[in-house]
């Protein structure tokens, strides 16, 4: 997608750039309301878009009808068709082409394993669980071979077990068909699960795009950071820059942090975060490693401990200035050291993990 | 009182209301049959007259039925899945013939016809004023905008996400529609043909107006009822009113089976 230029339904966007390339699992993620849709559904050709360029495969789609685009849309609703069972679903696109069953069967064999579908051919979609019509609904995009799949909030409606079910036949079908997948979603977690690439779209237009581990570990501002999740967010003042060590310090209410610099920073009044996993619990009588004596160490107090299940959720206070740091820590880490509310310890934070917004 | 009581003393009233209303159905329908003797049904059905105006009714209604689909179900699908500036408008024009007495839809084509636009067209087509055709063109009017309404009910039932799943599969918008929403809107149009046709069948209003009411020429079942009233033959008027009542019971009966109870109406 160049510039492209988005005016319906009471959303505008202007200048969106997306650039998918072939093989990739792409993602783009935003909150819901954004309007994620409403680009997808322009790519498959559903809405005409006001300006711009779409190209699939190099050739300008942005004129063509959705039959013309060799590009296969799996909604969220998904719209198997009701009347047909479920074979007649996956096949109603190969039919439909005319293209004869001695070319389509190796693809359908292969799709029906994979998907683990063979027992319901014959069913109707009414009958099918909320998983399984997910998978009819992949294998009838799939078996148009299409140059992109797109999926719309393809696990919205599903409970957790059948999501992570439908995680990894998405992650299948992405290695085994080779297929490229531009997939859009609200959930931040299953964007890093799935993704290559993530964009992510803010209001009404692409915020951030880079690998899976940029957008989530080093957001480029501070909304982006509060929308993946990031808990541990401060305002700070750019106190020194070493471009040489590729660092940049940073002070925040009397406390000098360091960080790792990968970009210009612009500004004198920034913020920067750590992602809750990546601070660490030095208990108070274990000594400071001399390898670590020059990243960034806080004294702490713990305040309060919230159970979530796979992991405990740590808030200390800083003993002197009173700020609130969070930690995430796995049961098992959490079982094996006691610990009391109140009691004094250390929080180690690498300089490369701290990232700088603007 | 706790409200269980108080609940069950609304639904024993809400029961009332329509225990008072089939009864008042069935005394209208037992009482005249009652006191009349079914063997003369037969033997009126087959004398020329009657069974002449049952097949003009019947002939008529199907055409005119077929007629109003081949129109209704495109316009109904443009207008349930379109917005455009005066959609309110054109609602409510095709909601005319549904709420306008019969009689005043037959003047309206009476005059139109009888014009010398009308007269050219009946020249140029076929006679409609006091003439056979006139019944189909009465009894079209009066039953497309019916069908329209159904029809437009039906395809707005069918998300228009399944016909933008078939497009990108490859299909065109014709052909989407034929085998996606054509299927799925199967049993509503079939409803929306056999109400239509029901209410074709008992149609007088415009056609008395627009084509009279010839013997063995333009009669028809419920021009029959009336003109035997007219003339007190009260026997060959409830011939008539049984023939127009089992047809509407059987159209209605086949509705409700075929869709399951799940109709429109």
């Amino acid at each position: 997608m160049e510039n492209l230029d988005i005016r319906l339904k009471g959303f505008h966007f202007e200048g969106i750039n997306l650039e998918v390339r072939t093989g990739e699992y792409y993602v783009l993620l935003g909150p819901s309301g954004v309007g994620k849709t409403i680009v997808l559904e322009t790519i498959a050709g559903l809405f005409k878009q006001h300006a711009g360029k779409i190209v699939v495969d190099g050739k300008d789609v942005s004129l063509l009808p959705p039959e013309a685009r060799q590009v296969a849309f799996v909604p969220q609703d998904l719209a198997l068709f009701p009347h047909l069972t479920v074979l007649d679903n996956i096949l109603f696109g190969v039919r439909l082409r005319g293209i004869a069953q001695g070319i389509y069967q190796p693809l359908l064999d292969e799709l029906i394993k994979v998907l683990e579908i063979g027992h319901r051919l014959t069913a109707f979609p009414r009958t099918l669980s909320g998983g399984e019509k997910q998978r009819i609904a992949l294998a009838r995009a799939l078996i148009t071979r299409p140059k992109i799949l797109l999926l719309d909030e393809p696990m919205s409606s599903l409970d957790p077990p059948i999501r992570r079910q439908l995680q990894k036949i998405l992650q299948e079908i992405h290695t085994h068909f080779e297929v490229t997948i531009l997939h859009v979603t609200h959930n931040q977690e299953e964007a890093f699960i799935l993704a290559d690439v993530i964009s992510v779209m803010m209001e009404g237009a692409i915020v951030q795009t880079g690998k899976r581990n940029r957008v989530y570990f080093f957001p480029e501002t501070k909304k982006l950071a509060l929308f993946t999740g990031m808990e541990n967010i401060f305002p700070g003042t750019v106190v020194g820059m070493d471009r040489e060590r590729r660092e940049v310090r940073l002070d925040h209410a009397g406390m000098t942090f360091t960080a790792r610099y990968d970009r210009e920073v612009s500004k004198e009044h920034v913020f920067f975060g750590v992602r809750a996993e990546e601070v660490m619990i030095i208990k108070d009588y274990r000594p400071i490693p001399e390898s670590i004596q020059n990243e960034n160490i806080l004294t702490v107090a713990l305040r309060r401990v919230v159970e979530k299940g796979s992991s405990h959720t740590m808030e200390f206070d800083e003993v002197h200035r009173h700020v609130c740091f969070v930690a995430e820590v796995p049961n098992y880490v959490y079982r094996k050291i006691d610990y009391k509310i109140g009691q004094k310890m250390r929080l180690f934070i690498r300089r490369n993990n701290i990232c700088v917004m603007e | 009182m706790n409200i269980a009581g108080k609940k069950s003393i609304f639904y024993i009233l809400v029961a009332f209301t329509l225990v008072l209303l089939v009864g008042f159905y069935l005394i209208l329908l037992c009482y005249t049959y009652v006191r009349y003797n079914p063997t003369s049904l037969l033997t009126l059905v087959r004398t020329p007259a009657v069974s002449h105006a049952i097949m003009v009714s019947v002939i008529s209604a199907t055409i005119a039925t077929v007629l109003a689909l081949f129109f209704s179900v495109p316009a109904s699908y443009f207008l349930s899945r379109n917005e455009f500036f005066g959609k309110v408008f054109i609602d409510a024009l095709l909601d005319i013939p549904v709420f306008v007495s019969p009689v005043a839809l037959g003047a309206l084509l009476l005059v139109l016809f009888s014009s010398p636009v009308g007269i050219r067209v009946q020249g140029f087509l076929f006679p409609v004023v006091f003439a056979l055709p006139g019944i189909i063109v009465a009894q079209f009017t009066v039953v497309t905008g019916l069908s329209i309404r159904l029809l437009k009910a039906t395809f707005d039932q069918i998300p228009s996400r399944y016909e933008e799943v078939a497009r990108t599969l490859g299909c065109s918008p014709f052909q989407s529609f034929c085998k996606v929403t054509l299927p799925l809107s199967k049993n509503g149009i079939l409803a929306a043909g056999i109400i239509a046709w029901a209410r074709a069948i008992g149609e007088f209003g415009a056609t008395i107006t627009l084509v009279g009411a010839a013997e063995m020429k333009t009669e028809t079942i419920p021009t029959a009822v009336y003109l035997s009233f007219a003339s007190a033959d009260v026997d060959r008027a409830l011939t008539m009113v049984a023939i127009l009542i089992l047809t509407a019971l059987s159209g209605l009966v086949i509705i409700r089976m075929i869709s399951g109870g799940k109709v429109l109406f």
